[in-house]
């Protein structure tokens, strides 16, 4: 280690570790370091002023409230049903289970404009869903709600995945510990299986609240999309850019980008938690 | 308390792990279950605690049939082999565990609770780590959280499942002077698995060897040593070898050896096998009377000589322990002939 | 100083680990009115939420019968779309593979400092909206672009051309493979490929007989996840193609034209093959979980 410290690079036998990573950065920087380069220096023509109105626009903060709470609301409801989804392909046995348990990735393979038309015709008044709503009072398709089930939708498998493995190398011992100590079933989940399996449940909310603010596809079909209503940030991006707004379209873009490095930087400090967690005790 | 299983029969998918099982251990007593992995020693203790179910038979704590009793309500304290302390709790909280989840009318009250866990932690000499978590002990220390956990609850008896198997020998030597001085001041009725005859022996009131889902013995540690009922706990045991003989009028014949083999009084030219312990074997000049043996290999084993010969007739290895100053009456060379004679021996119809 | 203190994102890292539970004791045991209760839940909600959208995709596609829906998709616009979303994922997943190893040869087989910055870097993507991938590339080579101009007067299009398709889908696809690889040959250390060396073996040779043998499943793993997305892609290709029937527009853009035409079964038809090319992902991926999970099981401890 000390060695390595002196120098950049550790040395080695093998060859090609020049050729390589040079190729690796270049590449980086043309697809990917340089373009977001651009996005970050774009609003700087608006100025800071210019910036901060066209980010504090009701129409921009209408959409930025949008995406946020409808995404927090989704990764909640997700939270809950993924905890119990991983609970059930982790511990049961049942028919089907190898199926359901490929099932949750659909979301991840299925592209979001086919996710998003497939809820429209399912949640729409005369769908097979929103018609059994409808007589109820509830609109499901073309309001906030709508775009809650579509994220719900896209962020499921992030809860699980992230949770299904944690469960899955759990201790079962110390569950059997907790009981002849006296716990029931319920006290045990409570004090011992959940507080295990917590990190890893807030890494999977994070996570799918981050894929949640940021999607596109699934969400502007069932959304309706009026403005101040149901009109999402990413959508909001894409109509400034249709009038040929590129700074404004970059603004909120930035404010964007922005959160969800800061989500970025809360799931890597959250991952880093969960793993002294479980490097605690054997 | 006194813990008695009665015909227990268990079977994981197709493998019989138990086979018409009875043990009783008395109140007060420290038990060990010894055997090879496999045997049925863990499953008959979890069996004991509520942790598995028998298929058949009965288990019961002071004559009353408990097998219908759950886990929680058996009040059994259980030391997990890999100890199972919750790892996100501190070691206070740990011990404590059994005491908070309670139910409202029978919980302790926290200062009560706090004063246990003091108790408690100052028996298994961690007075200070309360605050630590698991992570932070030494696995001695951990073992010892785990002893207090299960004592928290007051059982009525103590079960501990492999209790030292996952410690170096220096601490497992000490641990196992400190809980056997434990138990002398505590009077728990405790059983014990593991699968180190030595472990067994000092430690244990008495102890039951198992092979195969089956009790082959039950007996003081001394019984149990020097009286194996079968061959199974002969070999099991300590380093013994192993003869082919044939066994008539209650003596056996091992090559020109005649052992007595009371156990067959009129037996008729029956194969036998005859044990006997390294110690028990002795060295002569090849001139005197005795099994011919070719000595192939000479070593230093702790505070004696280890032997190795070859039989010179059926060519069989020989293993003897001799005094560190055997050498001093006979030539210990490899290729020297001696004849052995045995001191102790013991015959079992072979089969 | 690893990969491990890059973030984890489940979407190609982890693999789901399905296999019979450890057998456990009694305290492990849930009441059966709770395991069903719950297992009752989890199939409703697996059902309502991701079942029904798939199974309402077919039954509209074929609202009108077979016969609209071959002719649906037999429709040239239909063809054309199918076809650049086949050319753009046979250029945008290629230029990933490549990167994908040689990033991942130089971070796994290779100490140097900066290396989790660079895993960072690499994951960027994957943090990134679709649509803001997108305008990335507006803003760069658009015509109000930073090389905007000079583009224009060079006579080079990019922004409403393959060109920019391709460009935003390589950046939406970025990480699948490299992400997948770099765990893997981790995980494989170096002794192998300095064995091989020290036997005489060149690099090239070294890294064909050694070094991707050992990591193919893995490799074939991050290109069926790349593929997928490449071909599905919605919101990044969606801001750069300017939606130019039959020319600069995928599938996943057909869909939503045919869509908001309220041709429903034409969109439903396209769909339908997006559907079971996501069908055929998943079917893939659970073979290759199982092959990669019995060969680490193999390895493993």
């Amino acid at each position: 280690m000390t060695a390595a410290a002196y120098t950049w690079k550790r040395p080695s036998v093998l060859p090609g570790f020049g050729l390589t990573l040079g190729y690796s950065l270049v590449y980086l920087s043309i697809i990917v370091l340089l373009p977001l380069a651009a996005l970050l220096l774009r609003p700087a023509e608006l100025g800071l002023d210019g910036f901060w109105k066209a980010v504090t626009a009701p129409r921009v903060i209408a959409s930025l409230k949008l995406s946020f709470g409808a995404s927090a609301i989704a990764a909640l409801i997700n939270c809950a049903f993924g905890l119990i989804v991983a609970w059930v392909l982790a511990r049961y046995q049942f028919p089907l289970k190898r199926v359901v348990d490929a099932l949750v990735d659909l979301p991840f393979a299925l592209p979001t404009a086919v996710a998003g038309i497939a809820l429209t015709s399912l949640y729409a008044p005369n769908g097979w869903i929103g018609s059994l709503l409808a007589p109820l009072g509830i609109k499901v398709a073309f309001t906030p709600l709508g775009i809650v089930i579509a994220l719900i939708f896209i962020g499921l498998p992030f809860v699980v995945r992230t949770v299904q493995p944690v469960l899955l190398d759990l201790d079962r011992e110390v569950e059997d510990a907790a009981a002849s100590l006296g716990a029931t079933r319920w006290q045990n989940f409570r004090l011992v299986i959940l507080p295990s399996i917590f990190p890893a449940l807030l890494t999977g909310l994070a996570l799918a609240f981050a894929r949640a603010v940021g999607e596109y596809g699934s969400v502007i079909f069932i959304a309706g999309n009026m403005p101040m209503k149901s009109e999402i940030a990413p959508l909001l991006i894409v109509t400034k850019l249709e009038q040929y707004d590129y700074a404004g379209a970059a603004a909120i873009a930035v404010v964007m980008l922005i959160a969800s490095f800061l989500m970025l930087l809360v799931i890597n400090l959250l991952q880093r938690w969960s793993r002294r967690h479980e490097e605690r005790g054997a | 308390m006194s813990l008695e299983a009665k015909n227990i029969s268990k079977t994981f998918n197709s493998f019989q792990a138990l086979k018409d099982v009875s043990l009783t251990v008395q109140r007060g007593e420290f038990m060990a279950l010894l055997g090879p992995s496999g045997s049925g020693k863990t499953t008959l203790l979890r069996i004991m605690a509520g942790l598995d179910t028998q298929d058949s038979g009965e288990i019961r704590f002071d004559e009353e049939d408990v097998s219908g009793r759950s886990l929680r309500d058996r009040k059994v304290g259980f030391v997990f082999q890999h100890y199972a302390l919750f790892r996100h709790m501190n070691v206070s909280e740990n011990v404590a565990f059994g005491l908070k989840v309670r139910p409202h009318e029978t919980r302790p009250s926290p200062p009560e609770i706090k004063r246990r866990v003091d108790e408690l932690l100052h028996l298994v000499q961690l007075e200070h780590m309360g605050q630590r978590f698991p992570s932070q002990l030494s696995g001695g220390q951990r073992q010892r959280v785990a002893l207090a956990r299960a004592l928290a609850i007051e059982p009525s008896v103590l079960l501990l499942d492999e209790p030292f198997g996952a410690l170096d020998a220096k601490v497992r030597k000490e641990l196992r002077r400190w809980l056997r001085r434990l138990h002398d001041e505590m009077q728990l009725t405790s059983v014990f698995v593991t699968h180190d005859q030595e472990e067994a022996l000092e430690l244990a009131d008495r102890v039951a060897v198992m092979s195969q889902g089956k009790i082959e013995q039950v007996g003081t540690p001394d019984d149990v040593y020097h009286r194996p009922e079968t061959a199974f706990v002969y070999e099991f045991m300590g380093n013994v070898n192993r003869f082919d003989c044939r066994i008539q009028d209650g003596h056996a014949r091992v090559g020109p050896l005649v052992v007595a083999a009371p156990e067959f009084p009129s037996a008729r030219d029956l194969p036998g096998l005859a044990y006997v312990r390294p110690h028990d074997i002795t060295l002569r000049a090849a001139d005197e009377p005795g099994l011919p043996a070719v000595i192939r290999h000479v070593f230093t084993a702790g505070p004696g000589i280890r032997v190795e010969l070859q039989r010179r007739d059926t060519k069989t290895a020989i293993e003897a322990d001799l005094p560190h100053d055997a050498s001093r009456q006979l030539l210990l060379t490899p290729g020297t002939e001696v004849s052995l004679t045995f001191s102790g021996a013991r015959v079992f119809a072979a089969g | 100083m690893n990969a491990e203190s890059a973030i984890d994102l489940p979407a190609p890292v982890t693999r789901a680990r399905t296999g019979t539970p450890l057998p456990a004791g009694i305290g492990t045991r849930d009441p059966a009115w709770a395991r069903r209760l719950l297992i009752g839940l989890a199939l409703a909600f697996i059902g309502l939420m991701l079942v029904l959208p798939l199974v309402a995709v077919f039954v509209e596609a074929l609202h009108d019968g077979v016969g609209k829906y071959l002719s649906s998709i037999a429709n040239p616009d239909a063809w054309s779309a199918i076809r650049l979303t086949l050319i753009v994922a046979a250029i945008a997943v290629p230029l990933n593979l490549v990167f994908g190893l040689c990033a991942a040869w130089s971070i796994a087989k290779f100490e140097f400092r900066g290396k989790s910055l660079l895993i960072t870097f690499i994951d960027l993507p994957f943090s990134v909206s679709p649509v803001i991938s997108g305008l990335i590339y507006v803003l760069l080579y658009g015509a109000h672009g930073w090389f905007g101009p000079f583009l224009a007067e060079h006579g080079i299009k990019i922004i409403f051309t393959v060109t920019g398709l391709v460009l935003a889908t390589i950046f939406v696809t970025f990480p699948f493979i490299a992400r997948e690889l770099i765990p893997l040959m981790q995980e494989q250390g170096t002794e192998e490929e300095e064995a091989a060396i020290s036997l005489g073996a060149g690099g090239l040779q070294t890294f064909f007989r050694v070094t991707l043998p050992n990591v193919a499943w893995g490799l074939l793993y991050g290109v069926l996840l790349c593929n997928a997305r490449a071909m599905g892609e919605f919101g990044a290709v969606s801001v750069v193609s300017g939606h130019i029937r039959g020319q600069t527009n995928t599938m996943p853009l057909h869909v939503e034209i045919l869509y908001n035409e309220y041709d429903f079964v034409g969109a439903f038809a396209v769909a339908s093959l997006l559907a079971l090319l996501a069908l055929v992902t998943l079917v893939g991926k659970s073979i290759l979980e199982w092959r990669i999970g019995r060969r680490l099981a193999r390895g493993g401890h």
